[in-house]
């Protein structure tokens, strides 16, 4: 199969799982009816709200698939996408396929912001805004650790991100052992485990702005990425300056990581499986790579997420799904030897 | 004191052994609280009567909610979902040591699972499946998304939060209807009765929750005070 046949068929099998997603729930609708809300939605978007369907359905119904699908939908597709793409940048960048998103410490730096929210009973959206700034200080702090270090830039930023991961997981540890048994450990231990059950509309516009910011350049600089993928030395002789396109790379992968793990959580295994996924069917070139693990990985979420929020009663966390079904596939990658190396 | 788990009984004889101190168990649902107290105060030196008081008064509330509960006719029983955590979509289920004041004064928790977690924090729900319940009434948590939900889109078009039947759970010293399930669980049947079904749990709140203050913790607390700690009742 051609490159073209083959991202074609994952951009329809991607819309189709966006939109199939909408008809899927716990509250039952019928079929009809959410294709007349979604039409109606649409018909309104075009026409700036001035044309609409005549309303056959009722306010709850439309409430559900409007305000509750279709936020937790996007925001699924959206951080599907954003942490298989950092993953895959990341990868290419320390040359290394066991790199996934959380490598410099936005994960964990993320997931103390919010424990530490938790525990100081800051509202919803303060939950959110301490665990994406504290995402982007792991990260910072990573840097300028390494920065500082006389070793090769790669291993020096590895072994920052590595001690400030362990530096915030210990904070993390030492929230979750102050905090209420009652009610913040919960909390805190559910946020941990990743899930978008509480994503409404806000928290999707408050994610959108740094994950595009993220995606977009490392989309338009998607061939220099193989440029990273060479050893610095051979870069150097064929005279390119990695170090600010590193740069770039590991602001974008940041924002875009932490801009998701504030809004759903830690859910691992995206970042590492979807872009080895990719490497199988689309080969080693960054061209291709970057925008088949976004469409990947949005895909790969949404079908998740419609798991996790249907199968019980009770909401399942996305991390763990994820791992269960992202570690055989991984585990398979291995075995067969299909994960391609980098260098 | 707790909830009954198998192995205690070996698990306190362990740790008796160990530091020398005895160990023993008090089941403390509120089924068996007055009875714990009262256990209580006949191990603990002179502390026998402050135990009677206690088991007294829980005594009186479990009555008090067991009469009302036998005269409150079937068509008029309200299902009402008990949330828990910031984004009030943690959920103590029915049958879960926190849920336990809602069936006391004889209303229905209108969130079934098929796996109850009685840890604090509940069970974690979909909106859409609080959509499918359907309750008639909502409480929330001290310090959750209360005071938002009337205007968050997700939210508002539940019947529940339309019809303006959702309150906010008083939060001193703790939450009134558990976290952590205890003695608060008192307050929280006077409490929770009364605001379901004032036609049988006929009293003021506001006194009530002073003199069952000073009843319970040695407090005097203010009109003031209290009216504030009700705020969310309305």
């Amino acid at each position: 199969m051609k490159y073209r046949t083959k991202l074609t068929l994952l951009c329809v099998s991607c819309l189709f799982v966006f939109i199939v997603s909408f008809f899927i729930g716990r509250y039952g609708i019928d079929f009809p009816t959410v294709l007349k809300i979604l039409a109606d939605r649409f018909v309104r978007l075009v026409t700036f709200g001035k044309l609409g369907l005549g309303q056959t359905w009722t306010a709850a119904q439309q409430s559900i698939v409007v305000n509750i699908r279709l936020p937790r939908i996007a925001a699924s597709a959206l951080v599907g996408a954003a942490l298989a793409t950092a993953g895959a940048a990341y990868q290419g960048m320390f040359r290394n396929p066991m790199v996934s998103p959380d490598i410099l410490g936005a994960s964990t730096g993320a997931g103390f912001g919010a424990a530490l929210a938790i525990l100081l009973g800051f509202s919803y959206s303060g939950i959110t805004t301490m665990s994406f700034v504290f995402g982007m200080a792991a990260v910072l702090l990573a840097w300028l650790v390494s920065k500082s270090s006389r070793i090769q830039t790669t291993i020096a930023m590895v072994l920052a991100g590595v001690m400030v991961s362990s530096l915030f997981s210990a904070g993390t540890s030492f929230v979750k052992l102050v905090a209420d048994t009652q009610s913040q450990l919960p909390a805190i231990t559910y946020w941990l485990m990743g899930s978008l059950s509480s994503v409404k509309t806000a928290d999707l516009h408050f994610a959108l702005i740094p994950i595009l910011i993220g995606l977009v350049p490392l989309f338009l600089l998607r061939w220099r990425i193989n440029l990273l993928t060479v050893s610095e030395a051979e870069a150097r002789s064929m005279g390119i300056e990695t170090g600010r396109l590193r740069l770039l790379v590991i602001i974008c992968a940041t924002l875009m990581t932490s801009a998701s793990v504030s809004i759903s959580g830690m859910i691992g295994w995206v970042g590492l499986a979807i872009p080895h996924f990719c490497r199988l069917i689309f080969g080693q070139d960054y061209r291709r790579l970057i925008p088949c693990s976004a469409l990947m990985g949005a895909t790969f979420l949404m079908l998740v997420d419609n798991i996790s929020r249907t199968i019980t009663t009770a909401e399942i966390p996305l991390g763990i799904l994820t791992a269960f079904i992202g570690a055989p596939v991984f585990l398979y990658l291995i075995i067969t030897g299909g994960s391609a190396r980098n260098d | 004191m707790g909830d009954y788990k198998k192995g205690i009984a070996e698990d306190l004889d362990a740790l008796q052994a160990q530091i020398g101190i005895p160990c023993i168990f008090l089941e403390a649902d509120l089924a068996h609280m007055s009875e714990a107290f009262r256990s209580l105060g006949t191990i603990l030196a002179d502390k026998e009567e402050r135990a009677e008081e206690l088991a007294t008064l829980i005594d009186l509330t479990m009555i008090l909610a067991e009469v009302n509960n036998q005269s409150i006719p079937e068509e008029q029983r309200l299902s009402v979902m008990f949330t828990s955590g910031s984004d009030g979509l943690g959920t103590n289920a029915k049958g879960s040591s926190q849920a336990q004041v809602i069936e006391l004064v004889g209303a229905r928790n209108a969130i079934e699972v098929e796996k109850v977690s009685s840890k604090g924090g509940g069970n974690i729900v979909s909106l859409e499946q609080v959509y499918n319940a359907d309750p008639d009434v909502i409480i929330f948590s001290p310090g959750s998304i209360y005071s938002t939900v009337a205007s968050d889109p997700a939210w508002k078009e539940l019947r529940a939060i339309k019809e303006g039947r959702y309150y906010e759970i008083p939060g001193d010293p703790y939450n009134w209807m558990s976290n952590p399930p205890s003695l608060n669980m008192v307050l929280g049947i006077w409490w929770l009765g009364n605001l379901l079904y004032p036609q049988y749990y006929n009293y003021d709140m506001v006194s009530t929750a002073q003199s069952l203050y000073e009843g319970l913790w040695g407090y005097k607390l203010t009109t003031e005070q209290a009216q504030a700690l009700l705020a969310g009742s309305k």
